[in-house]
């Protein structure tokens, strides 16, 4: 009486355990959120304009009209976001200033993004003076004002935009680095990698198979952020002359075409604008629903 | 026989660092000597701080001893290297405390166990799968676990994967870092079993730390206590509970007692401790509660 027989019985039942529950993955998770969905809505039509603008342009971006005729022409069926000064497509070109700037802004947040994993990694793996180090060092990075390295690099070497890659990407990592070092800073006490030690796994196998998937996810995050940062600092150079070159269009370059005339023709600088506000908002979206998505935990 | 023969270990840790040099240092682990006999079940007891789970990440090396020495099959493993270390390393293995952290979040449970044996090459990879399910129902798992991530387990179901993946590496020595502390009375028990189911059955040494004396009465082949980092009181698990000599056994075991009289309504409080039931009732200091426990069984 008062104690329960059962407890008592053996000493180590074979338990059966039934494998009923069904946990949501990724996707599905992804999908239950609305505002995420449009946004990756939004970056999938986007992406299929620009990189499909040789179907959907009419015609060619960078060939001029006729000035008597097509200069200034407003918005109509055969262009739909009119011509510019000198009788050229803007549709076309936003297209196609689409193509170069979201290709530039993937480039540079995949290599800024493999930078700063790989710093981020390293410094808060080992901790102690190499962490001490290393983050002074990437304080100076932070300290520097990056546009104006921009600018000069620009302004001194007289590069094609494919330059802006690499200067973009080695001079945007340092979030990046930042965020894994944190993540890895408290990745390292779970038991789990003390657990990883304690079963002798290299430092090779312990980083690259149970502290970086850890750290992937903030990592998604800070990328999907980037990619909007990267494409509104990229039309700013453009905008300021030192970034794609004309004849080629980029979004920023088209907006400073139309700057003169904005009263007159407001349709040359509004519609790289708005491509320009369509794909940060997307890119937004996504990285809120990813970083929701992502935790399978909560 | 002696597995593990430790004398005088002793671990500080830096309280503060200056670049200045100078600082202090706390000493956490102070002058234990303690012999580790094969194929025991020793438990560590103590109160919160009192140094057994940094005197068993010494002993797994998980953290180097300041000094001292540890004596494993005619060798100090202090003096011993990382490289001289490495054949020895997956001998000696750890089981944690919380089990919600000792799981990769993102490996399921068969690449987990699997990870284990192929870094320490025990079997091919053909042999890989089977070797898994064997080790899951060693464990009391079964093989519909093998796909699964750490979170759709429950707690227990986790620490049983901790304790297969220990079991992958074959060690001789575990330690046991209170591997039930964070889990409910029931399963409590069910783990505590586990452990001393596969010590006989695998012939291993367990070093078993806990702050709970009633819980590890009832598995404990002795009982080491510790307190403010010092050995205080080692004896066979009966005496200990019989005649302790140190008052800070007594006290431990009175507060054990108390704990338990508290609980006395609860079913499975009263299943927990049933060596220190029948024991309390032997023990004269505890003869005034005596009845009370009869009333509970």
């Amino acid at each position: 009486m008062g104690r329960n027989p059962t407890i008592q019985q053996s000493s180590n039942p074979a338990i059966q355990y039934s494998n009923t529950h069904n946990t949501p993955t990724i996707g599905r998770r992804f999908r239950k959120k609305p505002l995420a969905a449009a946004g990756l809505l939004g970056i999938a039509l986007l992406a299929l304009l620009c990189f499909g603008s040789d179907i959907f342009a009419r015609h060619d971006p960078n060939a001029h009209g006729d000035l008597l005729t097509s200069r200034y022409l407003q918005p109509s069926m055969d262009h739909p976001f009119g011509t510019d000064k000198f009788g050229r497509d803007v549709f076309s070109r936003v297209l196609q200033g689409g193509k170069i700037s979201l290709t530039i802004a993937f480039c540079v947040v995949t290599l800024a993004m493999t930078l700063g994993l790989l710093y981020g990694t390293v410094s808060g793996y080992f901790g102690g003076w190499v962490d001490a180090a290393m983050m002074r060092f990437l304080d100076f990075f932070l300290a520097f004002p990056a546009i104006f390295l921009i600018l000069t690099i620009v302004a001194v070497f007289d590069l094609n935009h494919w330059y802006l890659i690499p200067i973009l990407g080695l001079t945007g990592w340092m979030e990046a680095a930042r965020i894994v070092r944190t993540e890895v800073l408290s990745l390292k006490e779970r038991d789990f990698i003390l657990a990883a030690k304690c079963l002798g796994f290299s430092h090779v196998r312990i980083l690259s198979r149970h502290i970086v998937p850890n750290c992937l996810t903030p990592l998604f995050v800070a990328a999907t952020l980037k990619v909007a940062e990267v494409v509104l600092l990229e039309s700013a150079l453009s905008f300021l002359g030192v970034g794609v070159q004309p004849p080629t269009a980029s979004w920023g370059s088209i907006i400073n075409d139309g700057r003169g005339v904005l009263l007159r023709a407001w349709w040359i600088s509004t519609f790289p604008g708005a491509f320009i506000v369509w794909s940060v908002v997307s890119f937004n979206l996504v990285s809120d629903g990813l970083q929701q998505a992502f935790s399978p935990d909560r | 026989m002696a597995l593990l023969r430790v004398e005088n270990l002793t671990k500080r840790f830096a309280a503060r660092h200056s670049i200045f040099g100078g600082g202090c240092s706390r000493t956490v682990v102070e002058e234990v000597s303690l012999e580790i006999r094969a194929g025991e079940c020793l438990a560590l007891v103590g109160e919160t701080g009192s140094g057994k789970s940094t005197l068993g990440k010494c002993l797994v090396r998980l953290l180097r001893a300041d000094a001292g020495s540890i004596v494993y099959d005619g060798r100090d493993l202090c003096r011993l290297s990382e490289k001289e270390f490495r054949p020895l390393r997956q001998k000696f293995q750890m089981i944690f405390q919380n089990p919600a952290q000792a799981l990769n979040p993102r490996q399921s449970v068969a690449d987990c166990l699997a990870e284990v044996m192929k870094v320490h090459r025990r079997c091919s990879n053909g042999e890989l799968p089977h070797r898994v399910n064997e080790l899951l129902v060693l464990v009391g798992l079964n093989e519909s676990f093998a796909g699964r991530l750490p979170h759709e387990l429950s707690g227990g179901q986790r620490q049983r994967v901790a304790i297969a993946r220990s079991l992958a590496a074959e060690p001789v020595f575990v330690v046991a870092d209170e591997p039930t502390s964070s889990l409910d009375a029931a399963i409590k028990r069910q783990i505590l079993d586990l452990l001393q189911d596969l010590r006989q059955r695998l012939g291993l040494t367990v070093l078993l730390i806990s702050h709970d004396l009633a819980a590890v009465g009832r598995i404990a082949d002795r009982i080491a206590v510790m307190q403010h980092g010092r050995l205080v009181e080692v004896a066979p698990t009966e005496s200990l509970f019989r005649a302790p000599s140190h008052p800070y056994t007594r006290l431990l075991l009175e507060s054990a007692l108390r704990n338990f009289k508290v609980g006395g309504e609860n079913v499975t409080v009263i299943d927990e401790p049933g060596v220190t039931c029948r024991i309390v009732r032997e023990d004269q200091v505890a003869e005034d509660r005596d009845s009370k426990f009869v009333a509970g069984d």
